[in-house]
């Protein structure tokens, strides 16, 4: 078919501007010079504004096309749901099966589209994907349904347009989904409120959606967790309160327990009702006793006929930290050393310090009666009983253990560092063999190995790092002075020493007496050990106040033993400041198809290293990955395709057969994640967007295609053109100056100028 | 924590030695001594009798001879606890001294102060304020308030006493320490006994009870000087009420 259209060539923006501008002046001029004369001068003047409106006219250039126009059909956009919940069963066959069953009966249907209408194939899940129409129904493992994503990218441009021409319009869009959406209209009730902008969005969509549940009634039982709501970070030793929602489908009422559980470890349990077809959330608290990073696991056990477990259970990851370190303090007898650590310990607002001095021994005689004394009782039964466990570092400071009954606890002692806790154990003529500690519960997680006697040595000496450990974080003094022998040595002498037989396995000196020491081992004056999962450190000497005040009599600063001593309690507590290692992955969750990447950090030491993966929840050993460091002691590790669960990595870098570093990270690793957390099919949500954009909502597999309306109007489009320009036509020449005559004719006869 | 304390508390646990003997000298907290405008050594027998009833009443091991300081040198900060008591004026110090001893205080020592003539007003008194004043300008000599943790170290003090009744016990404070403890009643002049093991003055008006009171003070400023606040912790609260109620 062809039209004729008037059309101006020279129609640009100046042109226009131009000739409005010049019209208008002239114009005014002609209003001007028509004085007087009632309705002859609005006549005059209406012609002559019709020859320059003319004459303006012909200024553009006006031409007459001809076009030769072909009419296009306009888009059908068939969209096919492939996430996860479409492999969930609907009856004998899982909703995917249904849908392409659906497609086969309606192959014919389809077909019939054509001429009148392109079909465009896609399937969705988080992202709309071209498909062909054989390939629809066949996927079924997309993490996340996002209904509104799908129909945003049919807004857009479609696949394959033709150059430089505009998409074909919408005439409809078929929707086959079970309505289980994730993201935007996850929360979205029956009846209630769209999410902000989402009625808009619909409302404007250029054509009706009609939708398509494959959603057959009551064919489904299932509890799921719906949702977990956590603070991803939390403190140590303060209750952590999370709440479980639970979604109940095709279940007769019944109580089910829900169980948090940390490592296998049960936290929490509580029994929660459920009622048929509604949600029921359950609150539960739980004392997080360890910082870092853990995996926490909340569960419901599995109902009669139930075929969808993986929303059963659900894992999350939460980062305990310290709001304080909470620290016990021993001392067996006042002394310099113990009043500079407690000042130093007392100002740090971060300290929450629980002190116990021995100020009087069993045979001390005061003379007076215990009221006029300020002793109190030494609570021991408490402290290493039931209170042990709250502290995150325990300071033995020239404390021996034999007086005060506290021999009958260092068994407790010994199993608070293995679980996680702190140690540390500061010298002096009661401490280490002077204590008596030899042989005992307590020798065994110490990094010394002791003597069964007296082992204090009063001594002046200037103790050096050990070889090769100025690099470690403990001896880090500050700017300048990275744990250099000459550091050490400009700092006041110390004046005794414990002397150990030799150090535990798996224990490193950091500092060494410069002469005394046995079978090549110089003897260690600060020693550090990791035991199971806590660590213990044992300074053996009681003068490193000199460090303080007698540097500070120098001249000099005491933040050298301010450094010291802040560092050795962090390390021992494992504050990441103080870690040696780091590993961290760049988030807490991952979905199926993502890769984890780790990074991986140990400063100063290049070469081999190993990466341990377990399973979080069970313990159980999943690979082991050899890496190299590069110079600055770093190294990226990539771990793809990663069956659901959560993970716990650790990075173990070896010295000499011992691991002499070590670092953590937890993640969680999607299963079907959010698509197994809602299995539950949305044919409500699916009817309320039909009706929002004008379309009509069906179900699989009893509707049939020509439920769905489809806008018949066509669209044409431009084959070619042929432009004939007005300009030189006589007849058009001969108007305007036959109009311009006229006006002249006129204005002489009625007497105007 | 109180219900679950043990019942054993130290007073009664069976006399186990604490350690084997007396610490090497190196070991034992030593007390300086800052010279005096004249030779004066009235008080080393007080600090003596203090060292050995500290070492009978307490853990504590004070050794038995004090160390006479230079108040400019770095030997000072070896003593973290120095005494100042002096007969007649102390002698001003010079700036390099007075910037060392200020540094001194500010850094966590403690200066005792006992006035031997227990004469407020007297030249000791009025010399060593002046220079107090001097050392620290803007922190004023104040007396100690009676819930002071200085009353409550290790002894319950009731009352501050020394040779003489009626001194007061002063403290110039440095961030959350005292810096300068000033024991205007004679402290240390309680406690000398001469070679004859007799005490060398008579303690007015309150006799032997009075001495004993000087004693527990002298004691509670040496503990004040290692342990600080301690008996200020929480923990120790409800005992120490309690017994200053009864």
């Amino acid at each position: 078919m062809t039209d004729t259209v008037l059309v101006f060539e020279g129609a640009a923006a100046w042109r226009l501007l131009l000739g409005a501008l010049v019209l208008a002046v002239a114009l005014a001029l002609a209003w001007r010079g028509l004085r007087g004369g009632g309705r002859r001068r609005v006549g005059l003047w209406a012609l002559r504004a019709v020859g320059l409106a003319l004459l303006g006219a012909l200024w553009l250039e006006p031409a007459l096309q001809e076009r030769l126009l072909r009419s296009q059909p306009r888009r059908v956009a068939l969209l096919v749901d492939a996430s996860a919940s479409m492999a969930l069963p609907a009856g004998e066959r899982s909703r995917a099966e249904l849908v392409r069953g659906f497609l086969e009966a309606q192959r014919g249907a389809l077909a019939a589209l054509a001429p009148a209408y392109a079909l465009e194939t896609y399937s969705f899940d988080s992202r709309l994907r071209p498909e062909s129409l054989d390939a629809l129904g066949r996927r079924a493992d997309g993490p996340r349904t996002d209904l509104l994503a799908a129909l945003e990218g049919l807004a857009g441009p479609p696949a394959g347009p033709e150059d430089g021409d505009e998409p074909p319009e919408l005439a409809g869009v078929i929707l086959l989904s079970d309505g289980g959406d994730t993201e935007r209209l996850a929360e979205v009730q029956a009846g209630g409120p769209w999410p902000p902008g989402v009625e808009e969005l619909l409302g404007r969509f250029p054509a009706p959606v009609s939708t398509f549940c494959a959603c057959p009634e009551g064919a489904l039982r299932d509890l799921a967790i719906a949702d977990v709501r956590y603070d991803e970070l939390a403190f140590v030793r303060n209750a952590v309160e999370l709440e479980v929602t639970l979604e109940a489908a095709g279940l007769a009422r019944t109580q089910v327990p829900v169980v948090l559980e940390q490592g296998g470890r049960l936290l929490a349990s509580r029994p929660v009702e459920l009622e048929p077809g509604r949600s029921a959330r359950v609150a539960l608290k739980f004392v997080p006793d360890q910082v870092g990073k853990a995996v926490y696991r909340v569960s419901v056990p599995a109902q009669p006929g139930e075929r969808v477990l993986d929303n059963n259970s659900r894992a999350f990851t939460v980062r305990v930290v310290r709001d304080k370190i909470r620290v016990l303090h021993l001392v067996g007898r006042p002394s310099w050393d113990e009043r500079f650590l407690r000042q130093l310990l007392r100002r740090d607002p971060n300290v929450d310090l629980v002190s116990f001095f021995i100020l009087r021994t069993t045979s001390d005689s005061p003379g007076v009666s215990q009221d006029e004394l300020s002793l109190i009782p030494f609570p021991v039964g408490e402290l290493f009983g039931t209170e042990l466990g709250t502290f995150d570092a325990v300071i033995f400071q020239n404390f021996n253990h034999g007086p005060y009954q506290v021999s009958f606890f260092l068994s407790h002692l010994r199993r608070y560092v293995e679980e996680g806790g702190g140690f540390l154990m500061l010298g002096g003529d009661l401490s280490f063999g002077s204590g008596r500690y030899g042989g005992t519960d307590l020798e065994e997680v110490l990094p010394v190995k002791l003597s069964a006697g007296d082992d204090l040595v009063v001594e002046e000496f200037h103790p050096l790092p050990a070889p090769a450990a100025s690099g470690h974080p403990v001896l880090q003094l500050g700017a300048g002075e990275a744990g250099a022998a000459a550091t050490w040595a400009a700092l006041p002498p110390l004046g005794s020493y414990n002397r150990a037989r030799a150090l535990q396995p798996g224990a490193r000196s950091l500092l060494v007496h410069p002469f005394a020491g046995e079978g090549g081992l110089a003897a260690p004056v600060l020693a550090i050990r990791e035991v199971g999962r806590g660590r213990s450190a044992a300074l053996l000497t009681d003068g490193v106040w000199r460090w303080n005040f007698w540097q500070a009599g120098l001249g000099g600063s005491p933040r050298a033993y301010h450094r010291l001593m802040n560092n050795l309690l962090r390390w021992l507590i494992r504050d990441p400041d103080l870690e040696a290692a780091e590993l961290r992955a760049e988030r807490s969750r991952y979905s199926p198809d993502e890769p984890v990447r780790l990074e991986l950090r140990h400063p100063g030491t290049a070469g081999q290293a190993r990466l341990e993966l377990q399973d979080a929840t069970t313990g159980q050993p999943l690979e082991r990955r050899a890496l190299v460091l590069d110079e600055a002691g770093r190294a990226s590790v990539l771990l793809e395709r990663l069956a659901p669960g959560a993970y716990q990595a650790r990075l173990v870098i070896e010295d000499g057969g011992a691991p002499v570093a070590l670092a953590e990270e937890s993640f969680v690793v999607e299963g079907a994640g959010r698509e197994a957390r809602q299995p539950l099919p949305r044919p409500e949500l699916l009817a309320r967007l039909a009706e929002a954009t004008g379309g009509r909502a069906g179900r699989l597999p009893e509707d049939g295609l020509s439920l769905a309306p489809l806008d018949p109007r066509l669209r044409h489009r431009v084959e070619a053109s042929v432009t004939r320009p007005l300009l030189g036509r006589a007849w058009l020449v001969c108007g305007l100056v036959l109009l311009l005559a006229a006006e002249w004719w006129l204005r002489r006869r009625w007497g105007f100028p | 924590m109180r219900r679950a304390l043990l019942p054993l508390a130290l007073v009664l646990l069976p006399a186990v030695p604490a350690a084997a003997g007396p610490l090497p000298p190196d070991q034992q907290v030593v007390v300086g001594r800052l010279p005096c405008a004249q030779p004066y050594e009235g008080r080393e027998r007080g600090l003596r009798q203090l060292s050995w009833e500290l070492t009978k009443r307490t853990s504590l091991q004070l050794a038995l001879d004090s160390t006479l300081v230079d108040a400019a040198s770095p030997e000072l900060y070896r003593t973290p606890l120095v005494l100042w008591a002096c007969e007649g004026p102390v002698a001003p110090l010079a700036e390099p001294a007075r910037a060392n001893l200020r540094r001194f205080l500010q850094l966590g020592g403690l200066l005792w102060v006992d006035d031997p003539s227990a004469a407020p007003g007297g030249p000791f008194d009025l010399s060593v304020r002046a220079e107090l004043a001097a050392l620290l300008p803007d922190r004023p000599l104040e007396p100690l308030a009676r819930d002071h943790v200085l009353y409550k170290t290790f002894f319950l003090v009731e009352r501050p006493v020394g040779r003489i009744a009626g001194g007061e016990l002063l403290g110039l404070t440095a961030g959350t320490h005292l810096a300068v403890v000033y024991t205007a009643g004679d402290l240390l002049g309680a406690l000398g006994r001469d070679l004859f093991g007799s005490w060398e003055r008579a303690v007015e008006p309150g006799g032997e009870e009075q001495r004993e009171q000087a004693l527990r003070l002298a004691i509670n400023v040496v503990f004040y000087a290692l342990c600080l606040d301690y008996k200020n912790d929480r923990v120790h609260l409800p005992f120490i009420l309690k017994r200053r109620r009864q």
